[in-house]
């Protein structure tokens, strides 16, 4: 038995817990490969924007796309409802509305979370600070995480934050393969190849897939590999394939699934025709990472329709 | 070492006038006097972090953001005999017998008007008296479930009762909360001696509840109890979580519900529509159903009354108990005690003067400067004249008020509210403390080991409501060895 509002509650909060994670670890692999990059190379820090989103909003609010600027705007800045600060903010309100079927150290963890935001997230915008600072968001996270997945009976409630955290981690490597392969694949300065594995590995990176992409079985090396990884690696929890499966798997297990479930069908068709060697075009790839875009945000609106709010409820 | 410092002419709850440490107060006595006060105040420091890292916060929503602040708690208990606890226990239950008895006479026959003993005009302007619930019979006779009753106890050192919480009291989070701290604050205290527990509260309020559902149900579904919200922006937003939390029971808002044309209450579940034996509101009457009472209200569910009504739900406390939490029908309580029961009073009222009557208006006016001047409906101190303190514009305000509108106001001797050590700025000093049991009412009745005790950290001030600089504290009941 759970209540409509409390799983779309849940939902949006693993979705919030999950863009926090995984924008603080796109923000802490760009601050570390920039330092690695040639003086001629200029840094590209609106590359962040293009991923994170939020270009609109930034232009508002500030003057140049310098690197403090960008990098305070997608970590500390409260009126960017998709920065760090702001998804803990509201992944916290929504836990508080739901802290009569979280585990209590959920709630404590939470809370942690947030309270460290509060008092660190504007001093992380300088380098020093940053990494420290954005490491402690992606730990305490991973320990929320922990107390789930060792506390909470697999029930509705378990199932609806495991399908939100699934949801935004697909829709997240999507938008990183878009944009930083895009980058890599597209008009080049001259001399860059030079930096193309750094490039690459720092694509794996901020997906934190490095390590267990060197460890594959499978043979290969270079662009079209790291992007079979990304998008099929059907064992790696960060590869699209996985958190779709995932997404499937949960959507079996709630009541009244079915149109969840076909658009998770739609989305896999998708996936399954993507053809690595053929995305090596930054045109093929971008429309690819599109449709996949698509069809996640399918998923979600058929997990609106079917659980949440008024839509659900039609009286 | 801390030295415990007490007010002349003041009844301290943990020491008598010589400083000698009260008979149950003895070993926590002797402990705060082995410690220093820089270690006292490291202690009050680290449950500090603790209540924040538990999220044991209320909400300030004044400054448009809802800050999170600390439920300010004072780490030093205070202190009440075993023995002296049973006759209140006695007492409440009494009480409560009584008032559920008067609720029920008032939606019934009215024998108490009947027979001279309750002035029955005063139920003609009760803001509180709702002519929908007359004729209800709710299960076990009792419409009051759940009660906070005030106690506060003057210099002479007599318990007194001072108000009656029947509509939805709450604090009983924070007395369950400050045990939990205590027990870190001073683990040893509660190994060298029995500090009876407090911990079943949640328990005891499921039991409760589902003892309330109707006796209809199948036999086979479990019925289904659920605790009603105004939202996360009530300021006891958390103590509604953290009840249902403990009970394992849905926590669910108005627009969570709905009542259909059979008059069955459904919560919106991703499974669809369950059905809903019993709510435990922690909202007013007056926006429980915008069918029959506030139309514009958004907090309730359209159509409870009529559920309620056919007997398709159980509502705790029961529409309309709020008739008896009142400050004019409470200077009634011991007739009615003697009324329904034919007991005497265990516990007392405070002397109360009814503005009603003319005589007594008379008297409040020409006293007012000895007296505190209570609004009869409204909670959380506001409204509330402390004559020796007021302003003579603020004494004359009051009185126009009282005078406009006498029914609604009463007026009670100031008493002296006893103290307990509190650990203020580098010392303990002597603070006004009250305590706030709460009563369970259902097949059988039961009370709170101790209750909520609260505390006005202000030097001097008799106010000891959170929303206005109060605290709390443990309590501790401790059987005498």
């Amino acid at each position: 038995m759970l209540l409509s509002r409390v799983a779309e509650q849940l939902y949006w909060a693993a979705r919030y817990l999950e863009r926090a994670e995984g924008t603080a670890r796109i923000v802490r692999e760009h601050s570390h490969v920039i330092v690695d990059l040639p003086i001629t190379v200029t840094p590209k820090w609106d590359h962040l924007l293009a991923i994170l989103g939020g270009r609109e909003g930034f232009d508002e609010r500030y003057e140049t796309g310098d690197e403090t600027s960008i990098v305070s705007f997608l970590v500390a800045d409260l009126a960017n409802p998709d920065s760090v600060h702001s998804s803990i903010a509201h992944a916290r309100d929504n836990f508080r509305t739901c802290r009569d079927i979280l585990p209590a150290q959920a709630w404590n963890a939470v809370n942690d979370l947030y309270l460290t935001a509060g008092r660190d997230a504007t001093e992380s915008v300088q380098r020093r600070n940053r990494a420290r600072f954005l490491e402690r968001v992606i730990a305490e996270h991973q320990r929320l995480l922990g107390i789930l997945t060792t506390t909470m009976s697999r029930d509705e409630a378990y199932t609806m934050l495991r399908l939100g955290r699934h949801i935004e981690r697909a829709d997240m490597i999507t938008r990183v393969l878009d944009v930083r392969a895009g980058l890599l694949l597209g008009d080049r300065p001259e001399r860059a190849e030079l930096y193309d594995d750094i490039q690459w590995s720092s694509v794996l990176r901020s997906l934190s897939a490095l390590q267990m992409y060197n460890r594959r079985s499978a043979l290969g090396d270079g662009a079209v590999e790291v992007i079979r990884f990304i998008l099929g690696e059907t064992t790696f929890p960060r590869s699209v394939a996985y958190c779709l499966a995932g997404v499937e798997s949960s959507a079996r297990v709630l009541p009244r699934s079915e149109s969840v479930l076909a658009a998770c069908r739609g989305a896999l068709r998708e996936l399954a025709a993507a053809d690595p060697p053929v995305l090596l075009n930054a045109g093929e790839l971008h429309g690819q990472a599109d449709r996949l875009q698509i069809a996640i945000g399918s998923i979600n609106a058929r997990i609106t329709g079917a659980y949440f709010g008024h839509a659900a409820w039609p009286n | 070492m801390a030295e415990i410092h007490t007010s002349p002419h003041l009844w301290d709850e943990l020491v008598d006038a010589h400083g000698t440490a009260r008979p149950a107060a003895t070993a926590l006595v002797e402990r705060l006097r082995s410690l220093d006060v820089d270690e006292l105040r490291q202690r009050q420091g680290l449950a500090e972090v603790d209540m924040l890292a538990l999220g044991i916060t209320f909400t300030v929503y004044s400054d448009g953001r809802g800050t999170d602040r600390v439920w300010p708690m004072d780490i030093i208990p205070r202190v009440i005999a075993a023995s002296e606890w049973a006759r209140i226990e006695l007492g409440l239950k009494q009480r409560l017998a009584a008032l559920n008895r008067f609720i029920d006479d008032v939606y019934h026959e009215r024998r108490i008007i009947a027979d001279g003993i309750f002035p029955g005009e005063l139920l003609s302007d009760s803001v509180n008296l709702r002519p929908e619930c007359v004729g209800m019979s709710p299960k076990f006779g009792v419409w009051a479930h759940i009660c906070g009753s005030d106690l506060v106890r003057d210099a002479d050192g007599v318990v007194y009762v001072l108000e009656d919480n029947l509509r939805v009291p709450s604090g009983v989070s924070y007395m369950l909360q400050n045990r939990a701290i205590s027990k870190r604050a001073f683990a040893d205290l509660f190994e060298r001696q029995s500090i009876l527990p407090v911990d079943d509260y949640p328990d005891r309020l499921r039991r409760l509840l589902v003892s309330l559902a109707a006796t209809a149900l199948d036999g086979v579904r479990q019925p289904t109890v659920v605790v009603l919200t105004p939202g996360v922006y009530n300021s006891a937003y958390f103590e509604h979580a953290f009840l249902a939390q403990q009970m394992g029971v849905p926590l669910v808002e108005g627009a969570d519900l709905f009542v259909d044309t059979s008059n069955r209450v459904w919560m919106r579940t991703i499974d669809g529509p369950k059905p809903v034996d019993v709510v435990y509101r922690r909202i007013d009457d007056l926006y429980l159903d915008p069918e029959v009472f506030d139309s514009t209200s958004q907090l309730g569910v359209p159509g409870l009354m009529r559920a309620w009504r056919s007997g398709n739900v159980a509502i705790a406390n029961a529409p309309g108990a709020g008739v008896a939490d009142d400050k004019v029908v409470y200077a009634w309580v011991p007739e009615m005690i003697r009324y329904y029961l034919g007991e005497e009073p265990l516990l007392p009222n405070v002397p109360t003067y009814r503005c009603h009557y003319p005589d007594e208006l008379d008297y409040v006016c020409e006293h007012a400067a000895e007296l505190v001047l209570k609004p009869a409906n409204e909670s959380g101190g506001y409204g509330l004249t402390i004559g020796s303190s007021a302003t003579d514009a603020e004494l004359e305000e009051a009185i126009a008020a009282i005078k406009a509108d006498p029914r609604n106001w009463v007026a009670q001797p100031i008493l002296q509210l006893s103290t307990a050590p509190t650990l203020c700025a580098g010392e303990l000093a002597p603070r006004h403390v009250d305590l706030r049991p709460f009563v369970l009412s259902g097949s059988d009745t039961y009370v709170t080991t101790g209750g909520l005790t609260r505390v006005a950290l202000v030097d001097g001030s008799l106010v000891v409501n959170s929303s206005q600089g109060g605290g709390s504290k443990d309590t501790w009941v401790v059987e005498e060895s």
